[in-house]
């Protein structure tokens, strides 16, 4: 005998599971929209804040950066682009790292009374990231403006990009969230882990041609799943675009299971939440 | 539908320790230490233990429990809330469990938006969404206020929009926890007819500690107390049990709290945590036992409510047991009951055919059923999943064959009523225990002889002794009483043949090995494993005496009316209730010349030539005796 749980036992046909998925997507955004109200509501600044978060610490990133020749031949306006650009889109995938944890501890006495798909938690959650990009894409217009960036035609391969990035976020994001109802190590862990992981790829320096940096920027798969959208956005192709996809396949067999985790370790840490 | 099977769930009282369990725990993916049957870690308790219920579609059952016996529990695994540790439940449909008053509340929320959050966390359909929020504010008559902000939407408001949100909601199956109607007023009443509504067509569970029916017709009741199911049946009849379980318990806490409030005196211990807990599980146990009486009443309350086809058993343990308390209890039952238009269809094995007869019961043997290896081994798992080798609950194993034989029968599990032996258990327990007197099983047992069919040539001589000495678990003292029923079955061959009740079938319980020797007759392969109680019915029938131990052939060859004597070497508390129920089984069939015999007093020759010299007097039977030694004058 199996030790299991089984609630609405049957298969599901697939109109049944287009009309599940179109509730969860529904639950998962009315969550966000009332959590979101409640956050940026109780601020004077508002939704201002979204864009100091990326920005506070970019900026005198930058200015360093420009002064150390970070961005190699590159002029001070076009690192100023090429930097801004990779710190948003590394924001992104950070905030697809951390959004699930952050949401599902907000939700967790709605979690501990009613039942309901899990999925909303990562439907929420990827709410609070889309929005957050949106700002993020016109910061970049704005900065691209101003600096006088280019407007290359793969502008639209950089846009499709974005969704790969934050489903591969969410990927490695959706195993920590089981955990933030037992411990809060990884919600403090998390936050400065960002830090050092930016440094493993070439996000706000151009890669060395040899070394210990070149060898970790070339093994991580960062470097691609960050790097290749930029140039999309602000210079064109790279000549090792196909490296973009192999990037999102490997981020695809971490969300796999993942996800399989999520759903079978999440009932755990709810029951924890109510009962020892 | 609801299947629980076996199910338990097991918390941990220290707050630290429950999240490092839960780290790891989440690490191991849900898999807890020790497999598929875990036992609670340090601090950790189960919380239910080993429940199993079967609902069918639409009807109700209303759990009674005090605080703490795992109601919300149970409420929050029907929910999905929670998954069992052991066991498996499952869930046809779609539950709604109507939760707190502040369900996912934002004080920002407009009443419009919080309906819309309620909807799509209870699972409405999204084209359903507006028809559903009509509905809802028409029904707790709020639709004044549908753009008025939560912070000030009145608080007394909150937990009926909640509840008739869940009651609106789309359920094939409602859980209430506790409260199943909110409101005041007209509101009141309105949700209490949608309560109806959804317990008339739906499947509901209702879990109350108050002992007291809700205002509408439930179908079954059950008491949970300790985590654990103390009995299913009747819903009048097990309020009438819970009101009495819940009256002692108040009681206990009451005197508990006297004691905690008066200054201690100087030779009794200060009242700790840990002697109220003492307190009230001495009040408990005795809770058990008084309303003990009242679980065989209330199964013939449940039996008499309807008119189905009954399955009695399955009986799957030793089969003399079965002669001295099941076929006993289940002939009390049926005679309680006008099951002359019942269809009644008792389910055992080995051939048990004989004894079911005189019931005016149809018989099912399991080993039709299931071969031999299979029916072991179906029985061995049954004892590994329940933890427990006597049949105290319904287990997923006899449910299985229980259906099977439903199938073979043509009727529908559903459409049987079942007395199961879990209630037998349940009240011999207590005497077994000493907490209940002895007698007390007479009341709900009507014994009767055995008839052992036509006579049957087996090739036997015309003057024998049949013997069984069933090796009991509870012997300290094995070794001993191998090398005694050697010795007695040694002395007897040498003026009498005996014959070895050992058709070879495993199920009936282990056995002494008797050193073969002439004048020693053995059964072994005289008969199928389906045949080998209709055999050693007859042999026992025809014996001169019968020898052997208590859960061996002792209650056969006191229904035979056949001279017995019963050997034994300890005595337990339950070896003890054992022997004065054969006693007072043998008084009531009027059967004469059952012995009870020491075998640390009474040294094997002695024995020997006792029931030998008994065997030559007139009347063939040694006398009786309660001292443990044959007078036989």
């Amino acid at each position: 005998m199996r030790d299991t749980c089984v609630l609405n036992t049957g298969t599901i046909a697939i109109t049944n599971y287009v009309t599940e998925s179109r509730r969860v997507a529904k639950l998962g955004w009315l969550l966000f929209l009332r959590d979101f109200r409640l956050r940026y509501r109780q601020t004077y600044f508002g939704y201002l804040w979204a864009v100091i978060k990326v920005l506070a610490p970019s900026v005198p990133m930058i200015l360093v950066g420009s002064q150390f020749g970070l961005g190699g031949e590159r002029s001070t306006s076009d690192y100023a682009l090429f930097a801004l650009t990779g710190l948003v889109l590394w924001q992104v995938f950070w905030d697809s790292v951390l959004f699930p944890q952050w949401v599902a501890r907000r939700m967790r006495r709605m979690l501990s009374e009613a039942r309901f798909p899990y999925e909303a938690i990562l439907y929420a959650a990827a709410g609070y990231v889309l929005f957050n990009a949106g700002l993020y894409l016109m910061l970049i217009v704005a900065a691209t403006i101003v600096l006088g960036g280019g407007m290359p035609t793969t502008i639209p391969l950089g846009l499709i990009a974005i969704p790969g990035l934050i489903l591969s976020g969410m990927g490695i994001g959706m195993v920590f969230v089981p955990f933030t109802f037992v411990y809060l190590d990884f919600r403090y862990a998390l936050p400065m882990a960002s830090p050092v992981l930016l440094w493993t790829a070439p996000i706000f320096y151009e890669s060395p041609d040899s070394g210990l940096v070149h060898t970790l920027n070339v093994w991580n798969p960062l470097t691609y799943l960050i790097g290749i959208p930029r140039s999309w956005l602000t210079e064109g192709f790279t000549g090792d675009d196909m490296a973009f996809l192999v990037s999102l396949v490997v981020f695809g067999l971490i969300f796999l299971p993942a996800h399989l985790f999520f759903r079978r370790a999440i009932p755990i840490g709810v029951e924890r939440l109510t009962h020892g | 539908m609801i299947s629980v099977k076996n199910v338990s769930k097991i918390f941990c009282r220290d707050f630290d320790r429950a999240r490092s369990y839960g780290f790891m725990d989440i690490i191991r993916g849900g898999r807890r230490p020790g497999g598929r049957r875990p036992v609670p870690r340090p601090s950790e308790f189960f919380a239910l233990q080993n429940l199993s219920l079967h609902l069918p579609t639409g009807e109700s059952l209303v759990v009674f429990g005090t605080p703490g016996s795992g109601k919300t529990t149970l409420a929050r695994l029907l929910c999905g809330l929670f998954r069992p540790d052991i066991g498996r439940i499952e869930i046809s449909g779609r539950v709604q469990c109507p939760p707190d008053g502040k369900l996912g509340l934002n004080p920002y929320m407009t009443l419009r938006e919080y309906i819309e959050l309620l909807a799509a966390v209870l699972g409405v359909p999204v084209n359903r969404q507006q028809a559903y929020l009509t509905a809802l504010v028409d029904q707790c008559d709020v639709a004044a206020l549908i753009d008025t902000r939560m912070a000030n939407f009145p608080r007394a408001s909150l937990r009926p929009l909640t509840m008739n949100a869940s009651l609106l909601a789309d359920g094939d199956m409602f859980v209430f926890d506790d409260a199943y109607v909110a409101g005041s007023g007209a509101a009141r009443v309105r949700c209490l007819e949608r309560v109806a509504e959804v317990v008339s067509t739906r499947t509901t569970v209702i879990l109350t500690a108050t002992p007291k029916l809700p205002p509408f017709p439930i179908d079954h009741a059950m008491i949970l107390h300790e985590g654990q199911a103390l009995y299913y049946g009747y819903p009048t009849a097990i309020l009438e049990v819970f009101d009495r379980l819940s009256g002692e318990l108040n009681q206990a806490r009451k005197e508990a709290e006297d004691s905690t409030a008066s200054p201690p005196e100087p030779p009794q211990p200060p009242p700790t945590a840990i002697s109220l807990t003492q307190h009230l599980s001495t009040k408990n146990r005795s809770a058990r036992a008084a309303m003990t009486p009242f679980l065989a009443d209330a199964e013939v309350q449940r039996l008499a409510s309807s008119n189905r086809p009954v399955l009695v058993g399955p009986w799957m343990g030793n089969p003399h047991w079965e002669l001295l308390y099941w076929r006993p209890y289940v002939s009390w039952l049926l005679e309680q009951l006008d099951h002359s238009q019942r269809r009644v269809v008792a389910i055992s094995h080995a051939g048990a055919d004989l004894w079911y007869g005189g019931l005016g019961a149809e018989y099912v043997d399991l080993l039709d059923l299931y071969d031999p290896e299979e029916f072991e081994r179906i029985s061995e798992e049954r004892v590994r999943v329940t933890g427990m080798r006597k049949q105290r609950l319904m287990s997923d194993v006899e449910r299985d064959i229980l259906e099977s034989v439903a199938q073979r029968l043509d009727l529908g599990i559903d459409d049987c009523d079942v007395i199961h032996p879990g209630t037998l258990f349940r009240m011999v327990d207590e005497v077994w225990r000493g907490r209940l007197p002895a007698d007390f099983v007479l009341r709900y047992s009507r014994f009767a002889a055995v008839a052992p069919g036509p006579p049957v040539d087996l090739g036997l001589p015309p003057r024998y002794i049949a013997v069984r000495f069933n090796v009991e678990t509870t012997y300290s003292g094995r070794a001993a009483a191998h090398d005694y029923v050697n010795e007695l079955v040694h002395s007897l061959t040498a003026s009498i043949p005996v014959v070895v009740l050992d058709t070879g079938y495993s199920v009936e319980g282990a056995q002494f090995a008797l050193e073969p020797r002439d004048g020693l007759i053995s059964l072994q392969g005289a008969a199928s494993p389906r045949r080998s109680l209709e055999l050693q019915t007859q042999v026992v029938a025809g014996a001169t005496a019968c020898i052997g131990t208590l859960g061996g052939t002792v209650p056969l060859a006191v229904l035979c009316g056949v001279a017995s004597t019963c050997l034994y070497i300890e005595q337990p508390g339950f070896f003890a209730a054992h022997r004065m129920i054969t006693n007072l089984m043998a008084t009531t069939v009027g059967a004469d010349g059952l012995d009870h015999v020491n075998m640390r007093e009474v040294q094997a020759p002695v024995l020997a030539a006792r029931l030998l010299r008994a065997r030559r007097k007139p009347n063939g039977r040694p006398g009786r005796t309660h001292s443990g030694l044959a007078t036989n004058g």
